[in-house]
């Protein structure tokens, strides 16, 4: 019963937050997510549908649908970089260094998951692909957030709602699967559950933060070429470093 | 891979929280105060030469040596203590400073078209090395307070210059 309410809660959340993207306007600044959200929203539908009709194939339609999301949640974090630090070029480059690094590190691992499950793929091998999939997006998130913050890169309401919600989603995600993987069928259940009330937590805080499309955040003028600032701080930083060495009698 | 996917979703929730909280005072800790205005230099401008004159006195060993001449155990304690503050108010002044410069560079180059990755990272290098710098600072005066501090790099480079001269004198030795 619980379950039941759970999974028609998210569909009607998910058709709340479609809707009131529409009408606020919200596709056309984050297509990537609403695309996701869209997603989602049918695979409910179709999940609960086989689930009545041919329960028996659920776990396979699930684990093969669930691939899917994963890769298109790949999209929510790309329209996170693009969003947030449209108006920073300079961090946008930065973060791009930053996220090919990460990405070209982490992806290794996924394909390494991906060979070992083409000799013998089971359900424990998808959620451990799952697993690797979700640490790219984590280590990809992370980094885009280290730079928000060392950048003070002002974030509106609605991006601050995506990242918010997709950051608590991903992280629930990989501390279920990781525990699934590691006791198999004696957690699943516990792990269904955190993994359902978190996703409903997830699309309620969804909700309210993309209700209304919020106010763009103001950019910076540029305060000059990057060698004239960088030329500043480094005399800035100089100065400052000169009066400690005196002291330390350097 | 287990432990860094936990340590991963751990770390995430960690940045999330911080991001949440600066997003929440934004406002307050903007650098508005003077970075916007330009004055930071100037009044940093003005403040030198005097924190120069006043840390120098503090750091070095003449008032120290004065104290002690007075045989005053009592007087000597609390002039090491009042020392021992100055220097360490001054270290986190500077400490705050460092932050403060590396703060105002960030919000100016986050728009630059141009920035150049490996100048971020000298910057940061930079920046390491002078809070490396402070952190020594506040040990070293701490646990020598800030006249001890001086005598000791003193004796430590007449120590230096003597082996220094030593050495020379037995090289010139065996050369000639």
């Amino acid at each position: 019963m619980a379950a039941l309410f759970i999974w028609l809660a998210g569909i009607v959340l998910e058709g709340a937050i479609l809707y009131r993207g529409w009408r606020a306007g919200g596709y056309a600044k984050f297509p990537l997510f609403y695309s996701y959200i869209g997603l989602v929203f049918a695979q409910s539908i179709l999940l609960y549908v086989v689930i009545r009709s041919r329960p028996a194939s659920y776990a396979d339609v699930y684990w093969a649908l669930e691939f899917v999301d994963v890769f298109v949640g790949c999209g929510v974090v790309l329209e996170i970089y693009r969003v947030g630090l449209q108006e920073f070029p300079g961090a946008a480059r930065l973060a791009r260094n930053a996220l090919l690094l990460v990405f070209s590190l982490t992806v290794g691992r996924v394909f390494l998951t991906a060979q070992e499950g083409s000799r013998k793929w089971s359900t424990m091998m998808t959620i451990q692909l799952e697993r690797d999939m979700r640490f790219v997006e984590i280590a990809a998130l992370l980094t885009l957030l280290v730079l928000f913050l060392c950048y003070a890169i002002p974030t509106s309401r609605n991006l601050r709602g995506i990242l918010f919600g997709y950051g608590v989603f991903l992280g629930v995600s990989i501390l279920n699967l990781t525990l699934m993987r590691r006791f198999g069928a004696d957690v699943q259940a516990v792990a269904s559950y955190v993994q359902s009330g978190t996703y409903i937590f997830v699309l309620a805080v969804w909700t309210v933060l993309l209700w209304s499309r919020s106010p763009e955040t103001a950019s910076d003028v540029p305060a000059g070429t990057y060698q004239e600032i960088l030329e500043q701080t480094s005399s800035r930083l100089g100065r400052t470093k000169a009066f400690v060495r005196d002291a330390l009698g350097l | 891979m287990a432990y860094f996917s936990i340590a991963a979703a751990l770390l995430l929730f960690g940045v999330l929280g911080l991001h949440i909280l600066r997003s929440k005072y934004e406002t307050d800790t903007r650098i508005g105060d003077c970075s916007a205005a330009g004055t930071c230099d100037v009044r940093f401008g003005d403040d030198i030469h005097v924190a120069q004159q006043v840390m120098s006195r503090v750091f070095s060993t003449e008032d120290a040596e004065f104290v002690a001449s007075l045989e005053s155990s009592e007087l000597e304690r609390l002039v090491v203590q009042e020392r021992k503050k100055l220097a360490l108010q001054w270290v986190a002044r500077k400490s705050r400073e460092a932050r403060r410069i590396v703060r105002e560079h960030a919000q100016a180059s986050r728009t630059a078209q141009d920035l150049q990755v490996l100048g971020e990272l000298q910057l940061l290098a930079h920046y390491l090395e002078l809070r490396a710098l402070c952190g020594l600072l506040v040990i070293l005066v701490m646990a020598l307070g800030p006249a001890g501090m001086h005598r000791l790099a003193a004796e430590a480079d007449t120590l230096f210059l003597r082996i220094r001269s030593g050495t020379v004198g037995t090289a010139g030795v065996t050369v000639s």
